[in-house]
């Protein structure tokens, strides 16, 4: 008797369904104060936080977008990977556990504090607009897994899917999104690891069993085929470096791994993890797109671009035991929803932080907002973001990477310099904030989007990137100082306070200089 | 050592580590394409190196970096 994938993955979804509801009814019992629902109290250990961490940050472009994108653009597409885990790297160094330290929930609180409530809004709306880009398609990927397993419309599975990860996220607050990010950590890297190791046995891969490496051998066959040729200028790929790099930094995902952690030091531990794990995940991420190029070059078979999303799932029904090619369709939908509940509960709390209270006191003067209030308001606007990106989505993208690309690229051009600056930077100013936001985001006049209006033959990063740190450093030094720059010194652990720390020209000089290059590189030749 | 001159070896530290870090990513294309017809462990060795950089080298960094910044941790009022 054949057993069906859909079958099984749909197992596999009412166990762990049933897991997932568990860990949000017990994180709904954890969760008595505003602290507990939106931040888990902020007692999140390293390791655990480093998994879940890792789940948050992956999303679906792992199994299903990146596979697709490799299908089409060959080998040179995998080395996007590499900056993607880079980027937690360089957040750790840099930016995350001084963060922590700010003692801000979400990443707009810490701009607030920092260069104060009009850049704040700003910010605000530029997350908000990434997150739609970003939600759009995980939701599509949810709705991708939800019509391959149970075999009805899309549209009707994007509904079902948004419904069930919005009332995993509203019942369980943060301990709930987190207890259960952890356990799809652990189903992510089991999955991946075992589809690619039987994947590799399938198409008889003699190291099989190392998935980490054992593809090598196919090296040989894949040159033949064209699989290492470049397909696009070395301004193409450097400026998608750059996307990857920059973008994550800056994401609100990293900076709720950094809130909910319990302290400084618990969250460069939570982030090496995550570095850790990540690095073993992509390993066999590239081994998988390896493989399915592989399979589909060697078997003739043709992808059309509306296909390309399910290529990894074509691949692993025709070459892996069904027990483990529903486990992959499964492990696609749990990777898309982590991210989901990231970007929920984190619409939720700046919806209560920067909407509802401010609203509040501005039509009620001088009336509180009770801890009770804040829960009950943050588990209304996590619904309605829910709801809202699970109706957006009905029209989804044909690619699911492309929008996720896109807005990786906004955050990069606009938030990652503001954020590195506000830590190692006190001469920065809010003008120069401003400035170099409203730079940066019109990047999105080069995305598909828009048309694009402005045609640029790479990533248009490569231009707004350097273009908004100039603007930044240069209105920095012609506007006077901001107040909250004696801020710096107690995020980065000083009792005392000192006017030299962190104020050289070293930084920004040498910044400036590198954006200088950077423009030339990227305008010779246009 | 005084104040300032934490700052600066903090800030010393953290540059190398993330130069360290990006070296890993970039040293292909540095080296790109004339390594391509070579192989190491069966990959194209540029490859490789990707491989040894994220699965190896940049974790052990991350870890030895924090390591070194729990020891010199300063406390916070926030975070601790």
């Amino acid at each position: 008797m054949e057993i069906s994938i859909g079958l099984i993955a749909g197992l596999y979804f009412v166990i762990f369904g049933i897991i997932f509801t568990v860990a949000s009814y017990l994180g709904m019992r954890r969760s008595k104060v505003f602290d507990e629902y939106s931040v888990a109290g902020r007692t999140i250990g390293g390791f655990v936080n480093g998994l879940a961490g890792m789940e948050s940050y992956l999303s679906a472009f792992l199994f299903m977008g990146m596979t697709a994108i490799v299908v089409s653009m060959g080998f040179p597409y995998m080395g996007t990977l590499i900056p993607f885990a880079l980027s937690i790297a360089i957040f750790m160094a840099l930016i995350g556990p001084y963060a922590r330290n700010t003692g801000a929930r979400t990443l707009i609180e810490l701009i607030e504090a920092r260069y104060g409530r009009a850049v704040a809004y700003l910010v605000l709306a530029i997350n908000l607009l990434f997150v739609a880009m970003f939600m759009i398609g995980q939701m599509k990927a949810v709705g991708i897994c939800v019509e391959y397993i149970f075999g009805i419309p899309l549209s009707l599975a994007i509904i079902i899917g948004g419904l069930i990860v919005t009332a995993w996220c509203v019942i369980g607050g943060m301990y709930g999104i987190t207890w259960s990010q952890f356990i799809q950590g652990l189903v992510v890297l089991s999955a991946i690891s075992i589809t690619a190791a039987s994947v590799l046995r399938a198409i008889g891969v003699a190291n099989w069993f190392n998935p980490y490496l054992g593809y090598g051998e196919l090296s040989p066959i894949m040159e033949s085929i064209g699989f290492f040729e470049l397909k696009a200028s070395p301004k193409w790929y450097l400026s998608l470096v750059i996307v990857g790099l920059g973008g994550a930094a800056a994401s609100p995902q990293m900076f709720i791994i950094s809130a909910r952690a319990k302290n400084a030091s618990s969250v460069r531990w939570a982030l090496s993890w995550m570095v850790f794990f990540i690095g073993l995940v992509y390993a066999c991420a590239m081994a998988l797109a390896f493989a399915a190029t592989y399979w589909i070059k060697t078997t003739g078979i043709v992808i059309k671009p509306e296909q390309a999303d399910y290529a990894l799932f074509m691949v692993c029904d025709a070459l892996t035991h069904p027990l483990i090619a529903a486990y992959v369709v499964y492990s696609s939908f749990v990777e898309a929803i982590s991210t989901i509940t990231t970007l929920i509960i984190f619409c939720g709390t700046v919806g209560v932080t920067h909407v509802y209270i401010p609203l509040k006191k501005l039509v009620k003067k001088s009336v509180e907002t009770s801890d009770r209030e804040r829960k009950i308001a943050l588990a209304i606007a996590m619904t309605i973001t829910g709801i809202a990106f699970t109706f957006i989505t009905l029209s989804p993208p044909t690619l699911l990477a492309i929008p996720i690309l896109w807005g990786w690229e906004l955050l990069t051009c606009t938030l990652l310099i503001p954020c590195f600056f506000a830590f190692w930077w006190k001469r920065v100013t809010r003008w120069g904030v401003l400035a170099s936001i409203l730079t940066g985001a019109m990047v999105i006049l080069t995305q598909g989007w828009t048309g694009p209006l402005i045609k640029l033959p790479f990533y248009g990063c490569l231009v707004f990137l350097p273009l908004a740190t100039l603007v930044n450093v240069i209105v920095s030094y012609l506007t006077p100082p901001d107040s909250a720059r004696t801020l710096v010194d107690r995020w980065h652990g000083f009792t005392d306070y000192s006017e030299k720390r962190y104020s050289g020209n070293l930084l920004p000089v040498s910044l400036g200089i590198l954006s200088i290059l950077m423009l030339i590189f990227a305008l010779i030749g246009l | 050592m005084n104040s300032r001159r934490k700052t600066l070896v903090e800030g010393l530290v953290t540059t190398v580590f993330c130069l360290w870090c990006i070296f890993w990513m970039i040293q292909p294309a540095i080296y790109y394409p004339d390594i391509m017809r070579q192989t190491w462990l069966g990959f194209p060795a540029h490859y490789a190196f990707w491989l040894i950089g994220m699965v190896i080298a940049v974790p052990a960094s991350c870890f030895i970096y924090t390591i070194w910044a729990d020891k010199r941790e300063r406390p916070s009022k926030e975070g601790e």
